[in-house]
């Protein structure tokens, strides 16, 4: 084996002639002991040599070729590695069915996190529900439908109501954050309209999110 | 509060008494890359690619749609264009095809797919020829089955030796469906955008990513409703810039909410979909009050199809698209107005009067999203009279660089005047006068109408 080439501050630098001897099974891990030299990993590439970074270990100063979306150091072929694998597994378990061994899976690129996608895509959102209600005005209306709301263990953020001679009309702000354990949009919406209906007031819920994009820039 | 008491019931009214409505979700797959050309290889991989990708569509939409508030109207489905999948493959694996199409819309409860069809705005490969031999056929054999031709473009002209095949196609395919039909599902175009959500003329282009959503935003009685309230409002007679003004604002918010419930749909899709384009166009409805024709008639015009109409028409497309184009950066498609003779009440009115001619349609179609859509021709209309009514529609999109299309539907038996209805969607037809001169020999000379230029625009 080729001696790493030692430096001052203590850290080895591996340079395009290391490159080889340091390889096991096609893949160099690289530690946080250790710098690798751009021409270095330009011929490990060229070798179909992988380079593994190890936790802490930080590449030098150029940018690593690799997959700037998801911001990965190296190049970010292992999710690729097993998506092959599946495929490959997958076309040879059906290989009785000619056309069907061809048929990508439902979503190559997709990982088990759509819930993570759908935080990120709101992210930064508020997660607030306007109830509407409107109907002829009776005892117990509002003790009804703010009861209503408080079951679902979610919070009236703010309430504006107006009465015009028997009728009523109420608008309720409401934090979906601490909505119950186990409860959705659409539950939260079934169990007040369902108040509503007990005192003969006609709901509507829908999502901020509408709003704010209708109405605010 | 957080929002005005009257933002709030904006909101509310827009949705429950003007129709605001997202007017279309629709999916587009990617079918490049079937592994065979035999009619079982194309079979499976179309009705596994479809219902792989669209299965959780409708539930998708469906979730999306009680979180907002917002009804999703439609949720389709657009595919790349057959002939480009099929090149190569015998005439059994286009049927193959189709009917894999038509089985996997069922099994996604899906109403209508698009993208049988074919581009051959220069010329026809052997594939795109064999295509449009057999959409009569595919037509009649399915009721899902969107088909479309691009027959023209800027670039190149018009190509009139296929206009003149689908002129026949179109009188072949009314005859072999109930009432012509068929028809209602096949469109030609020129310039045909590649990412159109709206049936019948969606399909998938090629420059697309694998999987999209492409959203058509609607509300016409949205925004006849902000310009009755305006009118009340007003003391005096509003100028175009006020009008212009009012479609503007409407326009702004209907696409925020179409954007806001399109990315939302596709987050809950999850990778690979991605957002595709916002198609801004006004999409009128049988149902009272949710009419293009209404809006026109609302800034002063007595009756779509007066004098006056086609000035009407700009004001109103042009405002549309600003108010859009300001609210998305991802605005796409066909984005106008759409005036189908049979889908508006207002437009059938006008027709049954005789004030709405094929002459006036025509020339709305300069300006309008997308062309003569649903007009019903006298059964006895001959094919080239059919080409001929389609090659001044494309003539009008190449030489403008914008795109138009014809949706014809020849009812067989029909005669001018008569009313035919085809239910649901489609609406009541009357059948439209046509001129009758012989002009075979014009549309027999085939070849390709050059490309026009860009200079001396006069």
């Amino acid at each position: 084996m080729i001696p790493f080439q030692e430096v001052a501050v203590g850290k080895r630098i591996v340079t395009e002639k290391d490159v080889e001897g340091l390889a096991s099974r096609g893949v160099i891990e690289v530690d946080s002991g250790m710098i690798v030299t751009p021409l270095a990993r330009e011929f490990a590439m060229r070798q179909g040599i992988r380079l593994v970074y190890a936790e802490g270990s930080v590449p030098s100063a150029e940018s690593v070729p690799g997959d700037p979306g998801s911001g990965s150091r190296g190049p970010n072929d292992d999710r690729l590695r097993k998506v092959i694998a599946e495929e490959v597994v997958r076309a040879l378990g059906s290989s009785s069915d000619a056309g069907r061994r061809f048929i990508p899976s439902y979503s190559p690129l997709a990982e088990d996190d759509a819930a993570q996608k759908i935080a990120a895509h709101r992210a930064g959102e508020p997660n607030r529900a306007i109830v509407v209600a409107t109907g002829r005005n009776q005892p117990g209306v509002a003790a009804a439908l703010t009861s209503a709301i408080s079951d679902c263990g979610t919070d009236i953020q703010d309430i504006s109501q107006t009465i015009v001679s028997n009728f009523f009309s109420m608008i309720f702000v409401v934090n979906l954050d601490t909505l119950k354990g186990g409860m959705n949009f659409k539950e939260f919406k079934a169990s007040v309209e369902q108040a509503g209906r007990g005192v003969g007031a006609e709901i509507m819920v829908m999502h901020e999110a509408i709003l704010k994009a209708m109405h605010r820039i | 509060m957080i929002y005005r008491p009257e933002e709030i019931s904006e909101t509310i009214r827009m949705v429950e008494a003007e129709h605001l409505d997202i007017r279309t979700v629709t999916m587009g797959i990617c079918m490049l890359g079937c592994p065979g050309k035999d009619p079982e290889t194309v079979y499976k991989y179309i009705y596994n690619m479809v219902t792989s990708n669209a299965g959780r569509l409708v539930d998708c939409a469906a979730e999306v749609e009680n979180m907002y508030g917002i009804p999703i109207v439609n949720k389709r489905v657009s595919v790349t264009p057959m002939a480009l999948v099929l090149e190569g493959a015998p005439r059994e694996s286009f049927l193959a095809a189709a009917q894999a199409l038509e089985r996997a819309a069922v099994e996604c409860r899906i109403d209508y797919i698009a993208g049988f069809s074919a581009l051959v705005q220069k010329g026809a490969t052997s594939g795109s020829a064999m295509l449009m031999r057999s959409l009569p056929e595919v037509l009649a054999a399915t009721t899902r089955v969107c088909c479309s031709v691009n027959l023209a473009s800027s670039r190149t002209g018009i190509n009139l030796e296929a206009t003149a095949i689908m002129g026949e196609v179109m009188s072949e395919t009314a005859h072999r469906t109930k009432h012509g039909a068929g028809c209602a599902r096949l469109v030609v175009f020129a310039n045909a955008p590649e990412d159109n959500p709206f049936i019948a003329g969606a399909m998938h282009g090629v420059g697309e990513p694998d999987v999209v959503i492409n959203v058509g935003v609607s509300g016409p009685g949205v925004v006849l409703a902000a310009i009755e309230r305006q009118k009340r409002l007003e003391s005096s007679l509003m100028d175009c810039q006020t009008l212009s003004e009012i479609i503007k604002r409407t326009a702004f918010k209907i696409t925020r909410a179409g954007e806001l419930i399109g990315r939302e749909v596709v987050a809950r899709l999850g990778p690979p979909v991605r957002f595709g384009v916002l198609d801004l166009s006004l999409a009128p409805t049988p149902a009272e009050g949710d009419s293009v024709a209404a809006i026109i008639e609302a800034m002063g015009i007595e009756r779509v199809g007066a004098h006056g109409t086609t000035a009407a028409l700009y004001l109103l497309t042009e405002a549309v698209k600003k108010g859009g184009v300001m609210a998305s950066s991802s605005v796409g498609g066909l984005s106008g107005a759409f005036i189908p003779i049979s889908e508006d009440a207002g437009m059938v009115d006008a027709t049954r009067l005789g004030i709405m001619t094929l002459d006036k349609l025509e020339a709305m179609t300069a300006i309008c999203s997308v062309g003569m859509d649903m007009v019903a021709l006298p059964g006895d209309t001959p094919p080239s009279t059919i080409a001929a009514i389609i090659a001044d529609e494309l003539a009008i999109g190449v030489i403008n660089h914008k795109t138009t299309a014809c949706r014809l539907i020849p009812i067989p038996g029909a005669k001018p005047g008569d009313t035919v209805d085809l239910g649901g969607l489609l609406g009541e037809l009357i059948v439209m006068d046509t001129k009758k001169c012989d002009v075979s020999t014009f549309i027999a000379r085939g070849g390709r109408i050059p490309a026009p230029m860009n200079s001396l625009r006069n």
